[in-house]
């Protein structure tokens, strides 16, 4: 009798689960009409972000996920464009002064907070100065050192920027004063750390006011209805926005532990979008909605110029041109990520088409006679006898996943096979990473040779180029320009382009300086490019214009693009 | 009794000195900067110099924990360096009753269906119905709930490809909310977190009670005339309950720690993704935090188990 009724447990159970599961309604046909849009209250996009973000305040995200609702809800006065040409957003003209020092911004007018509240100069001016001031904790202030007095602020030595460097001389004006000339000015301003916050919100709350975002706070194409830390976030559309409204009346940004959960989710039609983890991009290559997107990302290998043998031009160029890195992204990556010999990505203002590998290879496949011909005159004019005579070398990296490993494993094999050199291999966690980045920089060690990546913060060639290869960056860890091998002058002429090239209003001129000094230091393998990543997504059919840009953004105007078709 | 809760609680106090104290020497002296890993790629000196002094990363580490530990009793354990100005209590606190309701649901399931299961077995042992529960008990077991977490998301998957049906395989609903949508998403990760639970208490309390039924006393109460029933429920079950105490009250510390697996491969925002994501991030004060709540939840599942000893067993006298 008891056994009976456990069994019979059991099976209610099951059958509640099946009723359960069944009774949860069907899954809509993906339609693939993209001219008619579906009726408002159909209007709905689930879009995934790694979660809970970071951050909901643009004064201090960093990483992709938090910039998603941050550049739906928050606006600046400059943004990019799907193109990652600069187009205004709060403000509606601008003007360089004479010395390029001071940068004058009209304000569109009428502009109001999402709760009403008028925005003004004031406003912005505020915004700014709060990103830079330490009691905000920012980590990301520097997208803002080019402002006057920069660092007096962020160390504390200034209790506030405005009047000084940040001026709002009426309602409708904003002028910024510059510690040095920028032609790439504009584009810093497009990351979200100038973006706009209402005062009125952070008074009240303060640093909790992201907590509050339901109450106002931004100016951008959304609004939001609610934000869950565990779940995700609800916005709607911003009725006082300036710009083209959004025809979607609701976008659910949703949170998930990683990239795997996202697709699953996609797969179980949770979402309308989602980025395909490597592993099943074969799979889905051909899927619906399945697009391949070249992004500002690129992996490569840094020599130490002040560490042996990586002093000496030839043996870097042999390094360089000893890998097929076509092979590499085939074998290791899938075809996943394009192989590159460039600093600068494709898909940007700046890109070089006609630049070619070090002595002027012009594949990517490399050139293994020339890379043992330059090995052995390398080894010659260091005065090493032979390979065995070479000190031993060791490539330090942190593997973000299994295909960064084995292409790392398939280019220590193509060394090892064409110049006959073993190479040691060294992997780190990610901080470790870091700290020995650092400690590099001026030194022979601990690194020697290292694999790094670098996401553009901002798609001006600047930002690949001056960034890390001025004398004095901080980012120069390699040792550019400030070592003692015969390139040195050479590099140093190059920094000096750099410079000029930095504060140039000549936009054609100052492209072909940038083109000109990259080259220069892909030929002199000042980094040693392997590919340049892509974002590879899966959108529901039926919407039609959801695009991302190589920036991995989707542009504020854009949002009255996408919408859901019937 | 008094004496011996007063003693347990003194020694919660060692207990957490003890914990936080490793924590803080582990994560002052681990190789990795945390202000480092705030700034990724950006090598800024001065930021870096002014970030270090508003975490207060720039003291020395028993200045930090001495910090730490005044800030503890105040229950504020700081603010967290990933979540940038959040304070770790915010995060932790949204966590916690997820993990909660994750853990507080299968565990429930565990005990009501696997401990009658398993008892059943015993009585009925080596039938078929025996063989065919154990056999099922012990694949289910044996498979990891990594395993089985996944099996039921392509199941999901596949239904809804195969059928049209639509259900999520991921995320949590609100926290103890029941609505339909809410259900929806809480019961695949509860199901397949009591599964693995509910074989093992079945096959724990089969064997715990076959070892009773073998006992003088059983054989002793049949002997005089009882009827099966008084036997096995008055004079079996009672005895076969101690060793299931043990296990229950260890188990209650997953109501507060989490399930790692679930709450990774589901997508579900409790403490255990909290503490992964921590350590991923270099983030100390929530990692020191997580590690004061399992250190405590291990005390008081200890309390909890020895509590329920003397409940089910008066022999055993709380001391």
């Amino acid at each position: 009798m008891k056994e009976k009724r456990v069994i019979g447990l059991l099976s209610a159970l099951c059958c509640m689960l099946v009723i359960a599961l069944t009774a949860c309604g069907s899954s809509p046909g993906a339609t693939t009409d993209a001219t008619t849009a579906a009726p408002s209250d159909k209007q709905s996009l689930r879009y995934p972000v790694v979660g809970d973000i970071a951050t909901f305040d643009p004064a201090l995200a960093q990483d992709l996920d938090s910039h998603f609702p941050i550049r739906a809800v928050f606006t600046g006065l400059v943004a990019l464009d799907t193109d990652l040409t600069i187009k205004p957003q709060l403000a509606t003209s601008w003007q360089q002064s004479a010395d390029g020092l001071t940068w004058t911004f009209k304000l569109k007018p009428n502009l109001t907070f999402s709760d009403g509240t008028p925005l003004t100069s004031q406003d912005v001016v505020w915004s700014i100065n709060r990103a830079l001031l330490p009691a905000t904790k920012s980590s990301v202030s520097y997208y803002l050192s080019l402002i006057k007095d920069y660092k007096r602020i962020i160390s504390g030595q200034v209790p506030t920027l405005i009047g000084t460097s940040l001026l709002a001389p009426d309602p409708q004006t904003v002028v910024i004063v510059l510690s040095q000339p920028a032609a790439y000015f504009l584009q810093t301003l497009s990351y979200a750390t100038s973006y706009v916050v209402e005062k009125k919100l952070i008074d009240k709350y303060g640093a909790k006011f992201t907590d509050h975002l339901d109450e106002g706070g931004g100016a951008g194409p959304f609004k939001v209805a609610s934000y869950s830390h565990t779940r995700g976030i609800e916005l709607i559309p911003n009725d006082k926005y300036y710009g083209p409204k959004p025809k979607l009346q609701r976008l659910s940004v949703i949170f998930y532990n990683d990239l795997d959960g996202m697709y699953k989710a996609y797969q179980a039609n949770q979402l309308d979008f989602t980025p395909v983890p490597a592993a099943n991009i074969e799979a889905e290559r051909h899927s619906p909605g399945f697009r391949e997107t070249p992004i500002l990302t690129m992996r490569y290998i840094i020599m130490n110029y002040l560490a042996k043998p990586f002093d000496s031009i030839k043996i870097r160029q042999a390094f360089a041109l000893a890998l097929n890195k076509d092979l590499i992204v085939q074998s290791a990556l899938k075809n996943t990520f394009i192989p590159s010999n460039h600093i600068v990505p494709s898909d940007m203002p700046g890109y070089n088409p006609d630049l070619t590998g070090p002595d002027g290879v012009k594949t990517t496949q490399g050139d293994a006679s020339k890379a043992k011909t330059l090995l052995e005159q390398g080894l010659r004019e260091a005065g090493y006898a032979s390979v065995a005579a070479l000190p031993p070398i060791t490539l330090t990296f942190y593997p973000r996943n299994q295909g960064f490993k084995d292409a790392i494993t398939a280019a220590v094999q193509m060394w090892k096979n064409i110049l006959g050199i073993n190479v040691n291999v060294n992997i780190v966690a990610r901080a470790r990473m870091l700290d020995l980045q650092n400690a590099t920089k001026g030194s022979n060690g601990p690194l020697q040779m290292w694999q790094a990546g670098w996401n553009a913060d901002y798609p001006d060639p600047q930002n690949w180029t001056s960034t890390f290869f001025s004398n004095g960056s901080d980012y120069n860890q390699f040792n550019y320009g400030q070592n003692q091998s015969a390139a040195a002058s050479e590099q140093q002429q190059v920094q000096q382009q750099l410079a000029q090239a930095d504060v140039s209003k000549d936009q054609a001129q100052r492209l072909k300086l940038y083109y000109d000094a990259e080259q220069k230091i892909v030929s002199d393998v000042g980094w040693l490019p392997l590919w340049q990543e892509k974002l590879q997504s899966l959108t529901r059919p039926n919407i039609p214009n959801l695009s991302i840009n190589a920036a991995q953004q989707i542009s504020p105007d854009e949002w009255s693009k996408i919408y859901v078709s019937q | 009794m008094f004496q011996f809760l007063l003693k347990r609680l003194i020694g919660l106090i060692f207990v957490i000195i003890g914990v936080t104290f490793i924590t803080a020497i582990m994560g002052y002296f681990a190789p990795g900067d945390p202000i480092r890993v705030m700034l990724g790629d950006h090598p800024d000196k001065v930021l870096e110099l002014q970030l270090r002094h508003s975490y207060g990363l720039d003291l020395p580490w028993y200045q930090q924990y001495g910090n730490f530990l005044t800030h503890l009793v105040r229950f504020d354990f700081g603010l967290s360096f990933r979540y940038q100005n959040r304070s770790v209590w915010d995060i932790l606190k949204e966590g916690i009753p997820i993990s909660a309701e994750l853990s507080l649901w299968a565990l429930l399931l565990q005990i009501l269906i696997g401990v009658p299961l398993g008892i059943l077995c015993a009585i009925k042992a080596n039938s078929w119905l025996d063989t065919l529960n154990m056999g099922t008990a012990l694949v289910i077991y044996a498979l990891p709930v990594f395993v089985l977490a996944v099996l039921c998301q392509l199941f999901i998957i596949w239904l809804d490809k195969t059928t049209g049906i639509s259900w999520p395989n991921s995320q949590w609903g609100r926290p103890w909310y029941y609505s339909w949508t809410d259900l929806q998403y809480k019961l695949a990760p509860i199901l397949i977190y009591a599964a693995a639970g509910m074989a093992y208490f079945a096959r724990i309390s089969r064997t715990s009670m076959l070892e009773i039924l073998y006992q003088d006393y059983i054989r002793t109460a049949r002997a005089k005339g009882l009827s099966e029933r008084t036997v096995i429920y008055r004079h079996g079950l009672r005895n076969a309950l101690i060793p299931l105490a043990t296990v229950i009250g260890l188990s209650i510390r997953f109501l507060v720690t989490g399930a790692f697996f679930i709450e990774y491969i589901f997508s579900i925002p409790g403490i255990a993704r909290i503490t992964l994501d921590a350590i991923t991030n270099l983030d100390y004060p929530v990692i020191q935090a997580t590690t004061v709540i399992l250190a405590v939840g291990v005390v008081i599942g200890n309390l909890i188990s020895d509590l329920l000893y003397t409940a089910i067993d008066p022999r055993i006298k709380a001391e």
